[in-house]
């Protein structure tokens, strides 16, 4: 019996609301544990952070009021705006980036060849090495003299680049590094491309399609649920890139890599400026929330369910 | 209620967030309790317990456990319970003001110069003047280590390991180049031609005159050479970019980028120690010499390059007392026996720049170990002094790591420009706690 099928039709008399069978009981004792989860670690902080938010603290001392001070002031402060419009460049190219590379490697280890198991674990295995040690690990291949990037373009005749430490590459360079994880979005798509009926692709050879057009009109429309799934995650995570800025550039050259998150990190655990941190907090939380929002919003254009019929170009 | 009762009756919205009200409330009031029963109860009348945030390497656990036990044998009704944290100053910072936030501080913390002042402004130390007058006396340490932990004529910690910014040297490439090796007397230009002369080879062959001057460190030492300082001398103004500063400053830009005796900041990045690995001829360094105890090349110290009187910059690390300890009493105990001569001796043990004089001087002046000329680190701490700390320090090092960075790296930045860029932040950050 479903939860819905539950709840009794008639109330009891007064006003006394419908009563919750057993079943209907055991589901919401079942779901208490996230509820007071949700509540405590999720719920409870934000909503201490959005009243921090409209205060001066450095946690210690009485927090004074201040209104929309804090928020006043980020539209102050230079790094701000520079930790944004880094986050910006991170996320407009590095999203599409990884998503491409997920993409193509899903195709390459969808191939029926013997031993596939193994490139596809291989592949994966990047995203479950701790952050820090690969960011570790990148330190010493980025190395303009010593490092193996550079070893290999020099192998091609390009001259050394410095990598983290030229303001002109250093965000590129944590791109580049970033296409190290795309593990988990290439298990997604993997699992999407599989998810293909085989059926699709044998009547399109039948007619004559080639693979360009296989790919154009059958893998790619029945592959936008997945892609759709890896854009909005990838996109809220680009958002929060933190942990390899912290620990290859600590947001240098020059404030190339200050990353939204490392701003609001040092604002909040270096100069304790807490109600200050808060208010970035809240400005990403809605800046995230409105980009997915539009994206939902144009997910109808483009995101295709096995069943749905859309006209050509969306609509 | 009977069984069919309970069976036939639905749990209503209200008694839903009645019920989940009551077993927030409840973990609520668990956890105050849990963190109630972590405070002492005042005076060592039996057994107590204090708490002690320290730096959480593998090594410092090992070195802390057995500082624990040894004193657990003179002061067996005290017990210490050590809270270990990854990192060094700015972690142990963010650690220890969380944890008084939280309502959870420690009775006892380790601390560092760079925070000292910020963890004065904020009262949360004790003053430990009034507890040394007996066993322990501020004249038991080294001067300079004592100052870095004074603020408005209080003193928050007591220093566990002091270091004198001194030169470091390579004593085989300077004999295979034939170039005089640093003496007393030696000056910045001397300097200079020494590493012109010591440089040689290239890319991964290369050996460099000198490095390390690239640090905001070691740029202040330059400065102070020079006559300058970073901050004007009631610490009030950010003076970097003042003549003497922005010459001194050049003179290292100008060792890396027009005489590529010094190897960039590039250079540096995720690479092996260059100068344990017998690529540098010589370089500015804490006087602690751990990297070279197992190198296979002859090395010495040296004074920093000189003007008179003579100056170098001193940092230390220590232990200070929380005011909101319930267990002063113990938590001096700890703190006494740690400073004391026995836990200083574990400490040198272990490799520590020690600030105990009656235990640290013997190790300067004695024993045939490297370096040589040992006896110079008790000289530099004695002419030695601190940053000039003020606010918030770890904000102004950011501020002064960006705008080198920009000077001494890939862009080249002109240094007058560079070290303009940080003023309005340094003089913000110096007004912050």
């Amino acid at each position: 019996m479903g939860v819905s099928q539950a709840i009794p039709q008639k109330r009891a008399p007064g006003f006394r609301r419908p009563r919750l069978d057993q079943e209907t009981r055991d589901a919401y004792l079942m779901l208490l544990p996230w509820i007071l989860g949700f509540l405590i670690w999720t719920a409870g902080p934000m909503t201490a952070s959005a009243v921090i938010a409209l205060m001066e603290w450095d946690l210690l001392g009485p927090a004074e009021f201040v209104g929309l001070g804090n928020f006043v002031a980020l539209l102050r402060d230079p790094l701000f705006f520079k930790s944004l419009s880094n986050t910006l460049y991170f996320v407009g190219v590095g999203v599409p980036a990884q998503v491409l590379v997920a993409l193509l490697l899903a195709m390459a280890l969808n191939l029926r060849v013997g031993g596939i198991g193994i490139f596809r674990t291989l592949f994966y295995l990047p995203t479950i090495i701790p952050a820090v040690a690969s960011a570790i690990l990148w330190l010493f291949m980025f190395n303009p003299n010593y490092g193996v990037v550079n070893h290999m373009l020099g192998g091609a005749g390009a001259s050394p680049i410095f990598w983290l430490q030229d303001p002109a590459t250093a965000k590129l360079a944590l791109i580049f590094m970033s296409m190290w994880g795309v593990g988990g979005q290439m298990v997604i798509l993997l699992a999407g491309l599989q998810g293909i009926p085989a059926e699709l692709h044998d009547a399109a050879s039948v007619d004559g399609a080639g693979a360009w057009a296989k790919f154009w009109r059958i893998t790619l429309p029945m592959l936008t649920p997945s892609l759709f799934f890896v854009l909005v995650i990838g996109i809220i995570n680009s958002f929060q890139v933190f942990t390899s800025a912290f620990i290859l550039t600590g947001g240098g050259p020059k404030d190339a890599t200050l990353f939204y998150m490392l701003h609001l990190y040092y604002k909040a655990f270096q100069d304790f400026q807490m109600g200050y941190a808060s208010a970035m907090a809240w400005v990403l939380f809605l800046i995230i929330l409105t980009l997915t929002m539009i994206q939902f919003k144009m997910a109808n254009r483009w995101v295709y369910y096995e069943g749905e019929s859309k006209s050509e170009g969306g609509s | 209620m009977s069984e069919q009762n309970r069976k036939g009756r639905g749990i209503t919205r209200r008694e839903f967030v009645v019920a989940t009200g009551t077993a927030m409330g409840l973990m609520a009031a668990g956890g105050l309790l849990a963190s109630c029963g972590t405070r002492g109860a005042g005076k060592i009348t039996g057994p107590t317990k204090i708490t002690f945030l320290s730096q959480g390497a593998e090594s410092h656990q090992k070195m802390y456990g057995e500082m624990i036990a040894a004193f657990k044998e003179v002061q067996p009704n005290i017990t210490v319970e050590p809270i270990y944290t990854a990192g060094g100053a700015v972690e142990i910072q963010q650690k220890l003001l969380t944890m008084i936030a939280g309502g959870t501080p420690p009775d006892v913390t380790w601390t560092h110069t760079y925070i000292n002042n910020s963890l004065a402004q904020r009262n949360v130390m004790l003053d430990l003047k009034p507890y040394l007058k007996g066993d322990l006396k501020e004249t038991d340490f080294f001067a300079a280590s004592i100052k870095d932990f004074e603020w408005q004529g209080k003193l928050y910690a007591l220093p566990r390991e002091t270091t004198a910014t001194i030169l470091l040297y390579n004593r085989t490439l300077f004999k295979e180049a034939g170039v005089s090796e640093p003496e007393d007397g030696w000056v910045w230009d001397d300097l200079v031609k020494a590493a012109q002369q010591l440089t040689k080879g290239s890319g991964q062959d290369k050996i460099y005159g000198t490095s390390n001057w690239n640090q905001a460190y070691t740029g202040m030492v330059r400065t102070w050479l020079n006559g300058g300082d970073v901050l004007s001398a009631d610490r009030s103004k950010y003076t970097w970019n003042e003549p003497a500063g922005v010459a001194a400053i050049k003179s290292i830009a100008d060792l890396i980028h027009e005489l590529k005796a010094h190897p960039s900041p590039a250079d540096l990045t995720g690479t092996v120690d260059l100068m344990a690995n017998g690529k540098i001829a010589m370089q500015p360094t804490f006087s602690v010499f751990t990297n070279m105890r197992d190198v296979k090349f002859e090395w010495d110290i040296a004074h920093v390059p000189q003007k008179t009187p003579r100056t170098t910059r001193v940092a230390s690390a220590g232990h200070s007392i929380l005011r909101s300890s319930k267990n002063t009493e113990a938590a001096w105990e700890w703190l006494k026996f740690m400073h004391g001569k026995t836990g200083m001796e574990i400490f040198a043990k272990n490799n520590f720049s020690i600030a105990y004089k009656p235990v640290a001087e013997p190790t300067y002046t004695t024993g045939d170990a490297p370096p040589k000329n040992k006896k110079i680190v008790i000289e530099a701490l004695e002419y030695a002094r601190p940053e000039p700390v003020a606010g918030n320090w770890v904000a102004a090092h950011r501020e002064f790591a960006k705008a080198l960075g920009g000077i001494y790296g890939v862009t080249k930045d002109d240094v007058k420009t560079g070290l303009d860029s940080i003023a309005d932040a340094v003089n913000q950050a110096i007004k912050e706690k």
